[in-house]
C-alpha cells in the first residue's frame, strides 16, 4: 500500500519540478564561420527543449552591421508556423516561430529558425552573432515564464577574397544541416561574376544624360549615351511610352531629342541593346523631371521622386502666412 | 502711430482677429502641404534581386480569400451577385447584424422564440458560394435588449447567452445545418459608438458579453467543430486582446479590425500580437482573424479604383509570411445609392450595374504566387514585392502603391543562380500590359528593367525552356 503511494508522491513532485524548471537553449549552427567576403552562408537557431514542450519561440538576433548584412530569416522544420513574419535590418534578425498547435508542442531539439548573411567586410578578429535579451520561448505549463535559460552566440570571421572559397570552406565546423526548407545557397565567387552581370556596364551602355533626378530646362531635352559602336540602341520614355531606335555612331556616341514636348512631371528613360556576344538585353535607366511650364528654366530643385501637393500654392500660403505673423507681431508695437 | 492715431485700439482688435480667423486656416493648410511634401519627397526606390536558390518557406494563398459584407441593407445582399462572388473563389464570408437585421429572435408568453428563415436565406447564399460562414453575433435582439435598443446590454443576461447557444446549435448542430468550421465573433466593433461604445468595464462591459456568450457556446450538444472568438475591435488593442484572454473564458480565436492606409501596420500588428501572446502559451497559437480591413474606414472613391486593387496586393505582400489565420476584405458588394462610386464593395450594387471594380481582379491575380518562397531583396518604399518558384517557374509579384499620391518607378530586377539556358519571360500587369519574350541566360543572371505606373500589380514568370 505505502509503496505506491511513494511512487505516486514522487511522480507528482517530478511532474511539479519539470512544470517549474525552465530548461531550453538555443545556440547557432555551425558555432564558427570562417568566409571570404562577399560569401552568403547560413546560421541554424539550433534550440534544445530539455524536457520543455514549446510552443512558439520569439527570436532576436543582433550583430555588427559593418562586416555582416542579413538577407533572409525563416523558420526551421522543428517550427512549422511562421507567427509572424522575419523581419531584417542593419544588425539585427528577428521571426517568430511556433509549433502547429497547443497539442502538439515541440520538445526535444532541432532547427528553430535559418539565418541567411552575407560577409560585407574584413574582420579584424572573430565577430559575434548574439541572441539578444528580448528572445522568449513560451511553453505549456510553464504560465508567463520565459523557459530559456542560455544561449549560445556564434563567432564570424572573414576574410579578404584573395583565398579560394573551397579552401575556406574546409575551416567551417560543424557542416550546416540542409533542411527541407533552405536549400543551401552557393557560395558567389567574388570577382566579375559576382556583380550585376546582366546590367550593361558604363563602358557598354550608358545614358549620359539627363543625370539621374536632373530638372530639366526644355520640354524637349535631348537624351544621348554611350553604347557600343554601330549598335542599335532601343529608347523607351515612361510614363506615355514613347518607344524609338537610335543607331550610335562609330564612336559608339548616340543621341535623341523627342520630337513632341514631354508633359510636366517625372518621366523614366531606359536604353537598351542586344549583346551580340551572349544575346543579353543590356539596359541602362535615369529619371527627370520636366517642371510645369512656369518652371521651366528656373532650374528648381525638385527631385524625381513625385511630390504630393502644390509647391506654388504652398510657398503663397507659407508667404501670406509668414506676412500676417510678422503683422501679428509688430502690429501691437506698431500701434502703441 | 498712424493708425493709432485714426482708428480706434478697438476696431483694430476686431480687424486683427477677423484677419486672424480668415488667414489660420490658410496658415494651417500651408504647413499641411509643407508636411506633405516633406514626407513625400523622401523615399527609396526599389532595386529587386532575387535568389532563385534560396527557398524559404512555402506560400499559402487561402487566407486573403475571406470577405466581410456589411449590414447597410436588411436583405439578402449577395444573392444578387452570387455568381461575381463564386468567382472569387470564398473560403469565408462574414456577416454582421445577424440578430436585429434578420428578425431571428422573437418574444411570446416571456420565452424567446427563434425564426431562422430570412437568416437562412443569406446563410445558403454564402454556402452556395462556396464558402463557410462567419458570424458576428450582433447586435442585441431588440426583444432582450434594454429599452429595446440594439446596442444596449440585455435586461436579462441569460437571454443571451440562450441566443448564442441556439444560433450555434443551429448552424453547427448536426441535426441543424451542420456546417462544420464556423466562426462565432462576439459583437462587431464593440468599442465604438455607433455599435454600443463597449468598454472592459461599467455596465456595459465586453467581457460580461463575452462571458454569456462563452457560456452559450458552453451549452451546446451535438455540434460540429466550431470556433468563439474575438473582440472584434476598431484596431488591434493590446488591453482588450490580454483582458479577453486573462478573462478565462473560452477563446477560440482572436480578432479584429485594421484601417490603416499604411500597409506595412498589418505587418506589425502581427508581430505585436504575437509578442503580447507569448506569456500566455494556451493562446499563442490560437488563430487570428482581422475581420475587416481597408485603407480607410470611410467611404472613399478610392475603393473602386486601381488604387484599392494595389492596397490589397500591397498588405498581402505584407503578410505574405507570418500571415493571419483569416484576412477579410471588406466588403463584397455596395450598399444601395452608392452612385458616386465611393462605396466599399469590391462589386457594385445591382441598382448600379452590380459590376466588379478593380479589386476584384487582384486575388485571383496574386494565386498566381501560390508555391515556395524565394529570397527577394531590394524593396523600396513605394514598390515591394516578393517571389516564389513553383512547377519550374520562378514568379516576383511587384506592387507599386503610394498611399498620398501618384508614384511611378521603373525597377531593375535581377534573378541571380539562374541555370544557363532560354527561358520564357512573362510579365504582366493586372487591368494591364501582357509581354512576353525569350530571354537567355548565360552567366547566371537576367536582369530585367520594369516600369511600373502608379498603384498598379504585376506578377514577372520566368520559365526555363
Amino acid at each position: 500500500m505505502a509503496i505506491p503511494v511513494v511512487v505516486f508522491i514522487a511522480k507528482q513532485r517530478q511532474e511539479l519540478r519539470k512544470k517549474a524548471a525552465p530548461a531550453t537553449t538555443l545556440s547557432f549552427l555551425p558555432a564558427q564561420v570562417t568566409k571570404n567576403v562577399g560569401d552568403t552562408f547560413s546560421l541554424e537557431v539550433h534550440i534544445e527543449t530539455a524536457g520543455n514542450q514549446v510552443v512558439a519561440a520569439e527570436l532576436h538576433v543582433s550583430f555588427d552591421p559593418t562586416v555582416l548584412s542579413v538577407q533572409t530569416i525563416t523558420n526551421g522544420p522543428l517550427f512549422p508556423n511562421i507567427l509572424a513574419s522575419g523581419t531584417t535590418g542593419q544588425g539585427t534578425a528577428g521571426i517568430t516561430v511556433g509549433a502547429t498547435n497547443t497539442m502538439s508542442p515541440v520538445s526535444g531539439s532541432g532547427t528553430a529558425a535559418v539565418i541567411t548573411f552575407q560577409a560585407a567586410a574584413k574582420t579584424s578578429s572573430p565577430v559575434l552573432v548574439k541572441f539578444d535579451s528580448t528572445t522568449f520561448v513560451g511553453a505549456l505549463g510553464e504560465g508567463s515564464t520565459n523557459v530559456l535559460v542560455g544561449t549560445t552566440n556564434a563567432t564570424v570571421t572573414i576574410q579578404d577574397s584573395g583565398l579560394s572559397v573551397g579552401a575556406l570552406s574546409d575551416e567551417i565546423s560543424p557542416t550546416p544541416t540542409t533542411t527541407p526548407y533552405l536549400i543551401a545557397t552557393p557560395t558567389i565567387t567574388p570577382g566579375p561574376l559576382a556583380t550585376e552581370s546582366g546590367e550593361a556596364s558604363p563602358s557598354a551602355l550608358a545614358i549620359l544624360s539627363p543625370k539621374e533626378g536632373e530638372n530639366v530646362v526644355t520640354e524637349q531635352p535631348a537624351i544621348y549615351g554611350k553604347a557600343p559602336p554601330n549598335s542599335t540602341v532601343t529608347l523607351t520614355i515612361y510614363s506615355n511610352p514613347i518607344t524609338t531606335t537610335i543607331i550610335a555612331d562609330s564612336s559608339g556616341n548616340w543621341t535623341y531629342t523627342p520630337v513632341d514636348p514631354l508633359p510636366a512631371g517625372p518621366h523614366d528613360v531606359v536604353a537598351s541593346i542586344q549583346d551580340p556576344s551572349t544575346g543579353n538585353t543590356l539596359t541602362s535607366t535615369t529619371s527627370f523631371v520636366v517642371p510645369a511650364i512656369g518652371g521651366l528654366g528656373g532650374g528648381g530643385s525638385e527631385s524625381a521622386i513625385p511630390t504630393a501637393g502644390n509647391t506654388y500654392s504652398t510657398l503663397l500660403f507659407l508667404i501670406i502666412g509668414s506676412l500676417l505673423l510678422v503683422f501679428g507681431l509688430l502690429a501691437p508695437v506698431v500701434i502703441r | 502711430m498712424f493708425l493709432a492715431k485714426r482708428v480706434s485700439p478697438n476696431i483694430i482688435s476686431v480687424v486683427s482677429f477677423i484677419t486672424l480667423i480668415i488667414f489660420l486656416p490658410l496658415l494651417l493648410l500651408a504647413a499641411y502641404q509643407t508636411a506633405r511634401i516633406l514626407t513625400r519627397a523622401t523615399g527609396t526606390r526599389a532595386r529587386i534581386t532575387i535568389n532563385t536558390r534560396t527557398h524559404l518557406e512555402p506560400i499559402h494563398t487561402d487566407f486573403y480569400h475571406a470577405f466581410a459584407q456589411g449590414g447597410e441593407e436588411s436583405v439578402d445582399m449577395l444573392a444578387p451577385v452570387l455568381s461575381h462572388v463564386k468567382n472569387l473563389s470564398p473560403q469565408y464570408i462574414r456577416i454582421d447584424h445577424i440578430y436585429d437585421h434578420y428578425d431571428v429572435v422573437g418574444k411570446v408568453h416571456n420565452s424567446l422564440m427563434f425564426n431562422w428563415g430570412k437568416l437562412d436565406e443569406t446563410v445558403e447564399t454564402i454556402r452556395a458560394s462556396g464558402a463557410t460562414p462567419v458570424f458576428s453575433l450582433s447586435y442585441m435582439p431588440g426583444v432582450i435588449a434594454k429599452d429595446g435598443q440594439v446596442t444596449n446590454a440585455p435586461d436579462n443576461w441569460e437571454d443571451w447567452a440562450l441566443v448564442v447557444q441556439k444560433t450555434i446549435e443551429h448552424y453547427s448542430g448536426k441535426s441543424g445545418k451542420n456546417i462544420p468550421g464556423v466562426y462565432y465573433e462576439v459583437w462587431n466593433e464593440p468599442d465604438l459608438e455607433q455599435f454600443g461604445k463597449w468598454s472592459l468595464r461599467g455596465d456595459k462591459n465586453y467581457l460580461t458579453l463575452y462571458r454569456y456568450a462563452a457560456s452559450g457556446a458552453n451549452s451546446v450538444t451535438g455540434v460540429n467543430r466550431f470556433f468563439l472568438g474575438g473582440p472584434a475591435t476598431t484596431g488591434l488593442y493590446k488591453n482588450w486582446v490580454i483582458a479577453l484572454v486573462e478573462s478565462g473564458e473560452r477563446l477560440d480565436f482572436l480578432s479584429w479590425h485594421s484601417y490603416y492606409p499604411d500597409p506595412t501596420r498589418f505587418a506589425s500588428d502581427q508581430r505585436n500580437v504575437v509578442s503580447w501572446l507569448m506569456p500566455y502559451p494556451q493562446y499563442t497559437l490560437i488563430p487570428k482573424l482581422i475581420t475587416e480591413f481597408g485603407f480607410s474606414g470611410a467611404k472613399d472613391t478610392r475603393y473602386g479604383s486601381s488604387y484599392a486593387a494595389a492596397y490589397t496586393a500591397s498588405v498581402v505582400r505584407q503578410l505574405i509570411s507570418g500571415s493571419p489565420t483569416l484576412l477579410f476584405s471588406f466588403q463584397l458588394k455596395d450598399g444601395p445609392d452608392q452612385e458616386s462610386g465611393d462605396g466599399w464593395g469590391i462589386i457594385t450594387h445591382e441598382a448600379n450595374g452590380a459590376q466588379p471594380k478593380p479589386r476584384y481582379q487582384v486575388y485571383e491575380f496574386l494565386d498566381a504566387m501560390k508555391g515556395t518562397r524565394l529570397a527577394l531583396t531590394g524593396e523600396g518604399t513605394w514598390v515591394t514585392g516578393f517571389a516564389s518558384v513553383r512547377d519550374n517557374t520562378i514568379r516576383v509579384l511587384l506592387v507599386n502603391f503610394d498611399q498620398n499620391g501618384n508614384h511611378v518607378e521603373t525597377v531593375p530586377i535581377t534573378f541571380e543562380n539562374l541555370p544557363s539556358g532560354t527561358y520564357t519571360y512573362h510579365e504582366r500587369l493586372l487591368l494591364g500590359r501582357d509581354v512576353t519574350s525569350q530571354e537567355t541566360v548565360s552567366d547566371t543572371t537576367l536582369t530585367k528593367q520594369v516600369y511600373m505606373p502608379a498603384q498598379s500589380v504585376a506578377v514577372l514568370e520566368l520559365t526555363k525552356q
